[in-house]
């Protein structure tokens, strides 16, 4: 990175943090610390939403998962929207009307006090982890293609973030996330227009699109009901509505953006801001990837893309195999390269070469085929590495090609969008800790602004610090982030359908949905083990399970496990 | 007045619903075009 980088870096961020702490002074009470006193308007409260879920990895991945595999992933977010409308028009009228601080509130007051602590215990579980893979997994990233030290990227991610939201709460939160995404978005459009400015003057933005088309890349939308496949429009529908109901409705570090709005108008309003803008952005990001790729079709992409892993294959006792392998590629590449010109010569003519973009195919298998022979060779080499380099597809285009200032932009905007999604997390964990654990436990007590609001903070210093704890000792524990990453498809399914039965199926009470909820994660987790379904379905299954067994139980059970208690005083 | 005593909601999801109707076809019609 050169000086210019840095000091776009360091000015964005640091005008940023800034701009947090100014907007949020002056924060006295509890109300105001976790739901931002409930000011906020929903120009605020979208753009809050959709920072806290677009993450590092959005930026740093998903180009290259497009550069990999082509469109399809835009599917995924297909149910988003519909999940908006449903949360719009059924969820946040009841959270304002019962006037909750967290999703977890409402279950007490709808079941009991058990399923509201289960409701808890697993957002908190599954999100405390989580929050640890957030910093760790961009860190990684970053770490090692800047030379940083991993640690130290770990740690300076996770004390920045932990300071803004410890000192302004919510408010902090979401004010920060509105320049963060404002940067995001900025950063992506600037940097997909640099793309495509940089594609050969003999290839046109069409031509472009139709050579990544030749290759299987422009595969946007498929209809193809494939049960096994993560990708169709029918998953993305179905199981991805779910998930996104899942998700924006009942995981806290969602709720808790849109809880922290002036009214439920805002509220409803920022959701469906949204559910606009999530599709086209996603749209936007994986075709940067896509673009990306068509780069690579004139200038010879890396052999692998993660340089550092490639180095240590070059300094081992297969440094030579490793050699051979990079003339073969090189070699393998300029036929591709040729045909590609070839192809897109015939269209810019107007008509389209069919032999050339056979040749164009079959290059590419050759190409292909050398990269999962290079894989291998990592593999050996370098047992430890990972051997999927599509994360480090994006940021290794961007050090080689971008220009200096531009480069400082972007990892800006990684940074942001690592920092905007932990300060949601953290602050939702906190919220939840405080009042769906402690002052339950702590049982009911004078009220006192001062001692709650101290108890908040300290609770956002822990999570901060076991955030930053698991991403520190992360990497020792390979096989444990891919579990992670697993848990949260595994629970949300659950965790949906107890408050699809809270909210749509009123006779049923406390005990059967108890039941039904452990007899859907039991069928979740055995079919995560024992069959190759889409991750999006358990989503639906879990849900469905929860929401048919709870109906039956409330019929079946005797009466006396049934009988619903009287709801809880105010909090 | 608040934000809401004149948004129709109603109209609002449809809206919604249409744009993601007018982006699958709109997607569908470029995977077409592109492959």
């Amino acid at each position: 990175m050169s000086a210019l980088d840095w000091i776009v870096l360091v000015g964005t961020l640091g005008f940023i943090g800034l701009y947090g702490a100014y907007a949020s002074r002056g924060v006295k009470t509890v109300d105001e610390y976790v739901r931002g006193g409930q000011t906020l308007r929903w120009p605020t409260i979208g753009l809050s939403i959709m920072a806290t879920q677009a993450s590092a990895i959005t930026f740093l991945s998903t180009p290259g998962q497009a550069y990999q595999s082509g469109m399809g992933f835009v599917q995924f977010y297909f149910g988003l929207p519909l999940a908006m409308i449903v949360i719009s028009a059924v969820f946040v009228p009841i959270y304002y009307k019962l006037d909750v601080l967290t999703a977890y509130q409402y279950l007490e007051h709808r079941f009991d006090g058990r399923v509201r602590t289960l409701g808890a215990i697993l957002f908190l579980v599954q999100r405390g982890l989580a929050a640890g893979i957030t910093i760790y997994a961009p860190s990684i990233i970053l770490s090692s293609v800047l030379g940083w030290s991993l640690d130290l990227t770990n740690v300076v991610m996770g004390v920045s973030v932990v300071a803004y939201t410890v000192m302004g709460g919510q408010k902090a939160v979401s004010q920060t996330q509105k320049q963060q995404m404002i940067v995001m978005l900025a950063g992506m459009a600037i940097a997909t227009v640099l793309i495509v400015w940089k594609l050969p003057d003999s290839v046109s933005l069409p031509s472009a699109v139709k050579l990544a088309g030749a290759l299987d890349r422009m595969n946007v939308v498929s209809f193809d009901l494939d049960l096994d496949s993560r990708y169709n429009f029918w998953a993305g529908i179905t199981g991805g509505f779910f998930l996104a109901l899942s998700y924006f409705g009942t995981d806290q570090s969602q709720v808790g953006r849109y809880l922290s709005g002036k009214s439920v108008a805002e509220s409803r309003l920022g959701l469906l801001f949204n559910g606009m803008l999530k599709i086209p952005m996603q749209f936007g990001i994986l075709f940067a990837g896509i673009m990306v790729f068509v780069f690579y079709q004139f200038v010879a992409p890396p052999l692998f893309f993660n340089a550092p892993a490639l180095a240590k294959v070059a300094a081992s006792a297969h440094g030579p195999e490793l050699t051979a392998l990079e003339g073969r590629y090189q070699a393998a590449f300029e036929v591709q390269r040729a045909a590609a010109q070839q192809y897109v010569t015939s269209l810019e003519a107007g008509a389209e070469d069919v032999a050339a973009k056979t040749a164009l195919r079959a290059a590419a298998q050759d190409t292909e085929a050398l990269r999962t022979e290079a894989k291998a060779l990592v593999k050996k080499a370098v047992p430890e590495a990972e051997t999927k380099d599509a994360d480090y597809v994006f940021i290794t285009f961007v050090l080689t090609y971008l220009p200096a200032g531009i480069v400082g932009l972007l990892i800006a905007v990684i940074l942001c969008a690592s920092m905007s999604s932990t300060a949601s997390e953290l602050s939702a964990l906190a919220t939840t800790t405080m009042v769906d654990l402690y002052s339950r436990v702590r049982g009911p007590a004078a009220p006192d602004q001062a001692r709650d609001l101290r108890a908040s903070k300290l609770f956002i210093l822990l999570w901060g610090l076991v955030a930053v704890s698991f991403a520190t000792f992360a990497s020792m524990l390979d096989n444990l982030i891919q579990a992670v990453n697993i848990v949260g498809s595994i629970f949300y399914g659950t965790v949906l359908g107890i408050f699809m039965v809270a909210f749509f199926m009123k006779r049923v009470t406390a005990t059967p949905v108890l039941f039904a909820a452990f007899v859907a994660q039991t069928t979740v987790l055995v079919l995560f083990f024992g069959s190759d379904l889409g991750f999006l379905w358990y989503n639906v299954i879990g849900c469905g399970i929860v929401m048919a067994l709870a109906g039956v139980l409330q019929i079946a059970l005797p009466t006396r496990l049934t009988r619903q208690p009287a709801a809880p005083a105010p909090r | 007045m608040t934000v809401g005593d004149e948004i129709d909601w109603k109209k609002l999801y449809v809206l919604l619903v249409v744009e993601l109707a007018a982006l699958t076809g709109l997607f569908w019609l470029l995977s077409r075009w592109a492959s």
